[in-house]
């Protein structure tokens, strides 16, 4: 149970921590820290290129030695078309890359690591170790993939022991193909170094290539870099910025520094805008916002912070607070194909020049990237093979608070090559239409949620992972209460903040604050890629008739003559049905039409079940599920029955609707002739 | 005769023949209600028993809709929350000027063949009523002309595709194409709205040419009984290449009026939200006489250019008996 104290309690060390020295190094650890890095980077604009040199410094924590360093080398999924990420990427109907022959030359990117050397100090002499570097392939052994780079030591890093390496590297930077890359002089800068994976506690190296259905996964440091760009370019970064030094040769270096985080991404422009806005709120320590915007978006800046502060707000009260004290929100350049992105403190949203207030656009992504400084920041959950854990959780919390925040959103589509929005006040977006539940339907038994993440098929990848958490997350809500989730959902975040928690940490935690083993829960809508449809099949209610023999003194005689009242009493006769493989309990609910309602739990096993009342009067309608608690149900339309079925007026409403618009397309074919 | 006059006398034209537009509503009815059954089948087959029935009676259920789409066929998967209110009328604008409209669902574009049929076969008698004012009418002579014309107008409505089909093709695609590829190193959307939307008027203006080019290949079939499509195709053309001002001018007042027809539409189409039968009605009555409102400015661009086309040659209604005339190449 969370008390207010301990939430004081933790605020105070967070803040501490992370706040008051920036530089972080003297600060309280509340992270592992063990992967640290000081990086000296020079962007050329011109040439899109960067020249880097990074120090890491690395602490093995685990009981056991290692006598190699794995690193990503994540641009270089886009060094050529024979990389897994691009091999992947082109399984989806339209892959994110887009057209690799509409590609040009300079739109390839790779980073190409020159030196590497240890660094004297500790147990530790000084050593080349360039000639002894290889590329791995872990997950496909697809020699052509050039994402993970091995380095050989010429000692073995001790339990505790702590290395230091000298990386120098030259990056080509891409035109975006997910989410990093260039557009014009618009720079966002992600994955950009090489970056160390992580040595699990069992001694081995967790340093997946880059998949097209994958994020990252590392530990916790400290990160000390300087970026240089052409004066008077603003610049956006994770973590605080120390300070600007004006070079003579037209370039300014910026410095940031940020602790206890475990990625670094930055960002730079000559064309952003900046705004700033304070958070506070009573009970969450205050948080600096820097919103760097495009000029053309310059009538959203408050929509922005409003979202912002949304998020901060009612994660920080849900979960636990957010205890960096500064966070950077980026508005990428047009197409730059940026948007949407996390990186500790700081995150992409995205939105468009038209962008109607209520639509969801850009509060939603606003949200979600927030949210994730949470989820994904704080809770630093490998995203390579638990993607759901920080992506489930996050669009299922975006859309919670969206609701409070902002209530439904309406209906929006756009129109003339989707620069034109055009909205229907009133025609609401649910919660769980936004948490997709169109794409789980089309794509529920794609993968088990329990298959490692970077296995799943890149076309459906999403479905499961956002939406199916999710949806059952949703779940979880109606069967357990709000006030129950919540405390899962604070006490999971209390007890893995800064740390990389894996699935059966989440579901301990659920049985464990629930009171309950839920283990028989998550078999269902984890383990296994199992459907759910529950529907009420048939409903019948007639007068009680009894034909053939009845009792009656004690001997049997023919009951033909009793005939049936109209006035009652009735027989009620309904089926329910499970028409797919998903097993959950489920309630049904009765209602008869003098208002009597019966309700009936069943544990939804078997493949059918027949009710049957007497009641006085008839049935008036029949449901599976009345409160929608199992939203994985991918048809709910089937889950209730009336005795008196009525679809002919909606029928005729709707349809009446289409033929205005049918004779609307028939006299603007004319336009033909 | 000035614009204005034929613009106005066009309209005292259309509604001095009343059948006519009863005629192509009629058309469009009996297109649009088979199918207008078939998708309030599937719709209440799915709905059934339902208690979502209750969404539906009172707005637009999207969690509903996504169950029905994942399930509905033919034409009925068709139906979404885009045909509500002025949502139908900018989907159907778009397809038009994104050259989509002949690339509608099957059934549709089969649906729309058979109309626009219908509409090439009807066009010869409407044009020769809006020619002849002054003449004795009936339905016998509506249809009596329309049979005659109509393997030309046949003719004119390939080439008349086939000018649409070209226009994407060869210069509004491109165009669009190379906008992307220009403006991809452009960080301002607006910028690039205002080149797409420059490439959409060029499209517009495009297709307005040609659309007129075509009306006036009709007129000319018709008040000169010209046979070959391709000459009376050539005829619009020098026509308009003579009476630039006033052939321009007079399509700029009717495609005004058309926008206004639209944009009033758009302002007053009813929502989601009709509850009751009589509200239902009423939705539905507003969107009929929409669609009578486009049939008429439809009919309204053919009569006021026949008018302004009789009047270019000196022969203000009053164009030669049909008996009397001669037909040309």
């Amino acid at each position: 149970m969370v008390t207010r104290g301990t939430v004081f309690l933790a605020v105070g060390v967070l803040w501490l921590a992370a706040v008051l020295p920036a530089a972080g190094q003297q600060a309280v650890e509340v992270s592992s820290r063990n992967a640290n890095y000081t990086i000296q980077v020079r962007l050329h604009p011109e040439a899109k290129t960067l020249e880097g040199r990074e120090v890491l410094e690395w602490r093995n924590t685990t009981r056991f030695s290692t006598s190699e360093l794995w690193f990503h080398l994540y641009w270089n999924a886009w060094r050529n078309s024979r990389s897994t990420w691009l091999r992947e990427d082109a399984l989806r109907t339209e892959p994110r890359g887009g057209s690799l022959q509409q590609r040009r030359p300079g739109d390839w990117g790779y980073v190409q690591v020159e030196a590497v050397r240890v660094l004297p100090g500790g147990p530790f002499g000084a050593a080349e170790l360039t000639q002894q570097l290889r590329y791995e392939s872990p997950d496909d052994a697809n020699p052509e993939d050039r994402t993970v780079l091995v380095a050989l030591l010429p000692r073995p890093v001790g339990p505790g022991e702590t290395i230091r390496v000298e990386l120098i590297w030259k990056a080509k930077i891409p035109r975006t193909f997910a989410r990093t890359g260039f557009r014009g002089n618009y720079f966002f800068l992600a994955h950009w170094f090489p970056k160390l994976g992580v040595l699990e506690p069992e001694g081995t190296w967790n340093n997946h290539q880059f998949h097209a259905a994958t994020e990252f996964y590392a530990d916790y440091g400290v990160y000390d870099v300087q970026v240089t760009v052409p004066q008077g370019w603003l610049v956006g970064a994770t973590g605080v910025e120390l300070g600007v030094t004006e070079n003579p040769d037209g370039t300014a270096t910026h410095r940031f520094q940020q602790a206890d985080v475990h990625d670094f991404a930055w960002t730079t422009s000559p064309d952003f805008r900046e705004a700033r806005r304070r958070f506070e709120r009573s009970g969450l320590p205050a948080v600096d916002i820097r919103l760097l915007y495009q000029p053309e978006h310059a009538g959203q800046i408050e929509r922005h912070f409003r979202a912002v502060e949304a998020a901060l707000e009612h994660y920080g009260l849900w979960f636990g607070p957010y205890p960096y004290g500064h966070v950077t929100v980026i508005d990428p350049a047009y197409e730059s194909g940026s948007g949407g992105m996390e990186y500790p403190t700081l995150f992409t949203c995205g939105t468009r020049y038209w962008a109607p207030f209520g639509g969801g656009q850009p509060e939603g992504v606003t949200i979600h990237e927030a949210g994730h400084q949470f989820w994904y920041g704080l809770v630093g959950n490998n995203e390579f093979e638990h993607a759901w854990i920080d992506e489930g959780l996050n669009t299922f919390s975006e859309e919670r608070v969206a609701e409070v925040a902002y209530g439904q959103w309406f209906f929006v589509r756009r129109f003339f090559r989707e620069f034109v929005p055009v909205w229907l006040r009133d025609v609401r977006r649910s919660r769980l239409h936004g948490m997709g539940l169109d794409r789980y339907r089309a794509a529920a038994r794609s993968d088990a949620p329990a298959t490692p993440t970077f296995r799943y098929h890149p076309e459906t990848a999403s479905a499961i992972t956002y939406s199916k958490t999710a949806l059952w997350l949703t779940t979880l809500e109606r069967m357990l209460g709000w006030e129950t989730l919540q405390r899962i959902l604070a006490t999971f975040f209390e007890r893995y903040r800064f740390r990389h928690p894996k699935p059966e940490d989440f579901f301990r935690t659920a049985s464990e604050v629930a009171g309950q083993d839920l283990s028989w829960f998550f078999d269902q809508v984890f383990y296994r890629a199992a459907v759910f449809d529950y529907a009420v099949e048939s409903v019948e209610s007639e007068p009680v008739r009894t034909l053939g023999y009845v009792e009656r003194n004690g001997t049997l005689t023919l009951a033909s003559d009793e005939s049936a009242q109209e006035e009652g009493p009735y027989e009620t006769r309904v089926v329910v049905r499970r028409l797919q493989d998903g097993i959950l309990p489920v309630e049904v609910l009765f209602v008869f039409e003098d208002g009597e309602r019966i309700r009936e739990t069943w544990d939804g096993r078997a493949l059918w079940k027949l009710y049957t009342f007497t009641r006085p009067a008839r049935l008036e309608y029949a449901v599976v599920d009345p409160e929608r608690k199992i939203v994985l149900d991918v048809h709910y339309t089937n889950n209730s029955r009336r005795l008196q079925p009525r679809p002919r007026f909606v029928a005729t409403k709707w349809a009446a609707k289409w033929m205005i618009w049918l004779q609307d397309f028939l006299h603007t074919l004319t336009f033909l002739f | 005769m000035s614009v204005l006059r034929s613009f106005l006398f066009g309209l005292g034209r259309v509604l001095k023949t009343p059948s006519l537009l009863g005629w192509v509503y009629l058309a469009s009815l009996a297109v649009a209600l088979p199918l207008a059954t078939v998708v309030r089948g599937q719709i209440a087959t799915h709905v059934g028993g339902s208690l979502v029935e209750q969404n539906l009676r009172t707005g637009f259920d999207l969690d509903w809709y996504g169950e029905f789409a994942e399930q509905a066929s033919g034409v009925a998967a068709t139906f979404g929350p885009e045909v509500i209110g002025h949502m139908a009328v900018v989907q159907n604008l778009e397809r038009f000027l994104d050259g989509k409209l002949l690339a509608a669902h099957r059934t549709l574009l089969a649906v729309g063949g058979l109309y626009l049929i219908f509409w090439t076969f009807l066009v010869g008698g409407i044009l020769d009523r809006f020619a002849h004012p002054g003449e004795p009418h009936s339905r016998a002579r509506l249809f009596g002309h329309s049979g005659e014309f109509f393997w030309r107008m046949f003719r004119l409505l390939i080439l008349s595709v086939l000018f649409y089909l070209a226009i994407f093709r060869f210069v509004a695609n491109p165009l669009h194409d190379f906008v992307e590829q220009a403006t991809r190193d452009v960080t301002v959307e607006r910028t690039i709205i205002l080149w797409t939307a420059l490439v959409y008027l060029l499209t517009g203006l495009l297709l307005a040419m040609v659309s007129m080019a075509f009306d006036y290949a009709k007129i000319a079939v018709v008040v000169e009984r010209r046979r070959s499509a391709v000459l009376a195709l050539l005829r619009g053309l020098g026509f308009i290449a003579r009476h630039p001002g006033p052939t321009c001018g007079l399509y700029l007042l009717l495609s005004i009026a058309a926008a206004m027809v639209l944009f009033s539409y758009g302002a007053i189409a009813p929502g989601s939200g009709q509850s009751n039968w009589t509200t239902v009605l009423v939705a539905f009555v507003l969107g009929q006489a929409f669609v009578l409102a486009r049939i008429l400015v439809k009919l309204w661009f053919l009569a006021s250019q026949t008018i302004l086309f009789q009047a270019a040659q000196g022969q203000p209604d009053r164009a030669a008996p049909v008996a009397a005339s001669t037909p040309l190449p």
